[in-house]
């Protein structure tokens, strides 16, 4: 069957798996930015807290998406239950991070400024320091979805939903029509969720003053290195 | 279940054939994948326009889902360790070419000119001054990509490249979590030992005044 | 075309000349234009002027880091264009303000990067360092294994001249080294630089923006405005006689700025008045008078402190004759403080038309200020103490 007339015919149930893709990535990636996020303002100024941290963090970010999913599946059965927790694991590292590194960019001086001003620390954290460290906040969390939209495709073999179970049963069948037909929402899926969370973090740089782009156009551009830990 | 220790153990030979194998195609495709990034990156420092071109379309197959490529990889090139190999690859350049791109451009436009006007030709700049202080920065996108790969590879063995996938998607396949255990276990710890092993790697390989440099600032910060 | 190679460092560099060179860019803008410029082997040749004046430029044309687009630059009679550049450049030294030195080579390493280029022995390269170290008085067991951010800002711009030395070439070129420099550090360094040329006797072609710091150094100072040569002379004559507005407004805010001020009464009082004592006579006075060609003296007693003022003419109205100058003398002097602020002593005077103040330190005399004592001293700060 030509790829054209697949996609036709199959167009709304494609749609509806592609809907579900999506609000699986979500889900995992809101739950790590609710975790990741606060923790994050709390221990930015806890240099040891903070490194141990990222360090755990890093470590899960390591572990191969297939073994972890198969790991968590021992734990909590098959379905989209384990599929999310995975995501919500990996969110964890690029949000914990960037929440860290947009904080700690923020200029000293701004901070005691405010302080001088007479708000208080509270005041200082949500007035001054989380506007202005949202572009790389926001970053964060487009990194953290991004990979969760591609990881939740391996999440099929755990017995999830979403587009892996296009792109695995287009293996079996050996069709390049299905295996097209989940490839390509997935990544076009991640290319709009990127611009878009681009767009914003850019817009809260522009209302922040200084232009973070190093940490803004990140995938697209080229100005930053790609950091491990990063 | 009564730990992990038994069933690493029942696989033993299994497990040993695998991790190897994986780490063999791991290892043929971030060196393929160095091999063209490196160069490339620092031909593209030479023509920063051309240089957003290839790194944005380098970033858009990145999106791509690592599941999706290596299916689609499928019908194009056959099942076994060449496509496998060849799907990674296409994976590592990405990290490697840009940061090879950002840390050569990182270099300090004073110092190269500084190197040029001592009488350095273009290749002793390159190699005196714009590798060793890029080094760090590079290594840095091999370990992601090798990082990434690792993770990648489980996935090669569905369209034959073997590894440690062979064992975990056996037993997802059959439910036994014996089989799971003694694949996903080595596979991550693998991946955390390399994570290990190339962070070891790029500090050894920042020169040490710039090391010292670095240290100092973020005391002073 | 052939490319020569320049060894200024093996033959003996003689002579660099700028002729008619120029340099313009594709959008328009004139860096240089039509620059004529002669350095003699062993000058200290400073370009200065305004940010754009094409000082830059021009020091950087001679090591083809920028290629002119007009005119000829002849080293050693010949153009800089047929010689290899990389070649070029490891015969001619180099410093400039910023960074400079590597960060990842240790001092030594970096003293020895153009030694290395030219393949001399470590055994050689490791002698000229040490040798250079002491030069400026850094201990080579101390610094060479270093790295520049372990050095100070002064110490790391030592290191970046020397390394300028270090392949001993005769021509050095320099833009700006010490501009980032604290004020102090600066001129430290300009007089170690200045001592070093002296010793080493090397041609340096200098690029700054900062007048105190041609003056100090230069043997032939260039000032350029807008890409063109405005005057190229030596430092005094660039003082004394300014080739037009811009060059006496360049160098004068800096020749006032070097001045020595006036600032208290002391600085610009004549220490040596013309004084009797109380017990002398009329006559003697008269006579002191006429031969000092005075028509005031102060009066003093033994212990030399002022008694009051005697002149010509009232002494003629008092008909004081055989009387001594004590009991003649009127007493309301105008005083002073030798510590009081000059301009105050220079208002009074001119607001109350005296004709002098005499200055008075715990009852001693210790001068007098005059008209013509204020006029000396003005002198001797702006043309310098002409006896």
């Amino acid at each position: 069957m030509s790829l054209f007339s697949y996609l036709f015919q199959n167009f709304g149930s494609i749609m509806q798996i592609a809907g579900i893709h999506a609000l699986l990535s979500i889900e995992g990636t809101v739950l790590g930015a609710i975790v990741a996020i606060p923790f994050g303002l709390w221990a930015y100024r806890r240099p040891g807290v903070r490194r141990f941290a990222a360090a755990v963090a890093e470590t899960i970010q390591t572990i191969p998406s297939l073994a972890l999913l198969a790991i968590l599946m021992i734990w909590l059965g098959m379905g989209n239950t384990t599929l999310v927790a995975t995501l919500f694991l990996y969110a964890l590292m690029p949000m914990l991070h960037n929440t860290v590194e947009g904080l700690l960019s923020v200029d000293p001086g701004l901070v005691e400024i405010a302080k001088g001003l007479g708000m208080s620390n509270r005041q200082a954290l949500w007035r001054v320091q989380v506007p202005l460290a949202s572009p790389i906040i926001i970053t964060g969390f487009r990194m953290a979805l991004v990979t969760s939209i591609g990881i939740a495709t391996v999440g099929v073999f755990i017995g999830a939903e979403g587009l892996g179970s296009l792109i695995y049963g287009g293996m079996q069948v050996q069709s390049a029509s299905q295996i097209f037909a989940g490839a390509a929402p997935a990544a076009l899926m991640a290319i709009i969720f990127d611009g878009f969370l681009a767009f914003l973090a850019v817009r809260a740089g522009r209302r922040s003053l200084r232009l973070p782009r190093l940490h803004l156009r990140n995938s697209p551009s080229a100005q930053t290195p790609l950091k491990g830990d990063g | 279940m009564t730990g992990i220790w038994p069933d690493i153990v029942a696989h033993g030979a299994l497990i040993w054939q695998d991790l190897l194998q994986h780490v063999e195609i791991v290892f043929i495709s971030v060196a393929i994948g160095c091999l063209i990034a490196i160069p490339m990156g620092i031909w593209l420092t030479r023509r920063p326009r051309l240089a957003e071109v290839v790194i944005t379309v380098t970033g858009l197959i990145q999106t791509v889902p690592s599941l999706a490529l290596l299916a689609l990889v499928l019908p194009v090139l056959g099942v076994g360790l060449v496509p496998a190999v060849s799907a990674l690859a296409l994976y590592a350049l990405l990290p490697i070419l840009r940061n090879t791109y950002v840390g050569v451009r990182g270099v300090p436009a004073g110092t190269v000119e500084c190197a040029k006007a001592m009488g350095m030709n273009r290749m002793q700049v390159l190699s005196r001054v714009e590798l060793p202080l890029a080094a760090p920065v590079i290594v840095a996108g091999v370990r992601l990509s090798t990082v990434y790969l690792i993770s990648w590879a489980v996935l090669a063995a569905l369209i034959g490249g073997g590894g440690l996938g062979n064992l975990i998607l056996e037993g997802l396949a059959t439910y036994d979590f014996g089989l799971i255990i003694a694949g996903a276990v080595p596979a991550a710890l693998l991946a955390i030992a390399a994570g290990l092993l190339l962070s070891w790697l790029q500090r050894a390989l920042t020169p040490v005044g710039v090391r010292r440099l670095a240290a100092g600032e973020r005391g002073a910060a | 075309m052939s490319e020569a190679t320049f060894r200024g460092y093996e033959r003996g560099f003689q002579v660099l000349e700028f002729q008619q060179v120029s340099k313009s860019y594709r959008d328009g803008t004139i860096a240089v234009r039509d620059l004529n410029l002669r350095v003699e082997r062993g000058e200290f040749v400073v370009l200065i002027g305004p940010s754009g004046c094409g000082k830059t430029t021009s020091l950087r044309m001679v090591n083809r880091m920028v290629e002119p687009t007009g005119g000829s630059l002849l080293l050693e009679g010949r153009d800089v264009t047929s010689y290899d550049p990389v070649q070029l450049r490891r015969g001619i030294g180099y410093v400039v303000q910023q960074i400079g030195l590597f960060p990842h080579m240790t001092i030594a390493e970096n003293i020895e990067v153009v030694p290395r280029l030219q393949g001399w022995s470590p055994q050689r390269r490791s002698e000229r360092t040490a040798e250079l170290l002491q030069l400026v008085g850094m201990d080579p067991g101390t610094y060479r294994d270093r790295f520049p951010h372990e050095l100070s800002g002064g110490q790391q711009q030592r290191i970046g001249v020397l390394r300028a030395l270090a392949a001993d070439p005769d021509l050095i070129l320099m833009d700006e080294p010490f501009g980032a420099l604290d004020p102090i550090t600066r001129e430290q360094l300009q007089d170690e630089l200045k001592r070093l040329q002296e010793t080493v006797h090397k041609t340096i072609v200098f690029v700054t923006h900062d007048m105190d710091e041609a003056l100090r150094l230069a043997n032939r100072i260039a000032v350029l405005r807008q890409g063109q040569l405005l005057q190229y002379d030596t430092p005094a004559e660039i003082l004394r006689n300014p080739a037009d507005d811009f060059v006496a407004q360049f160098v004068g805010r800096h020749r006032l700025a070097e001045m020595q001020v006036p600032h208290i009464v002391r600085d610009i009082m004549n220490t040596r008045p013309v004084t009797l004592g109380v017990g002398a006579s009329t006559e003697e006075a008269f006579a002191l008078m006429q031969s000092r060609q005075v028509d005031t003296m102060l009066v003093i007693d033994e212990q030399g402190s002022l008694h009051g003022y005697v002149s010509a003419l009232h002494l003629a109205h008092k008909r004081a004759v055989g009387r001594t100058l004590g009991e003649v003398c009127e007493q309301d002097v105008a005083v002073v403080g030798p510590d009081e602020d000059a301009s105050t002593a220079f208002n009074r005077m001119d607001q109350e038309h005296l004709q002098y103040l005499a200055v008075v330190d715990e009852g001693q005399l210790k001068g007098i200020v005059t008209r013509r004592s204020m006029v000396r001293a003005l002198a001797a700060a702006i043309w310098g103490d002409a006896q």
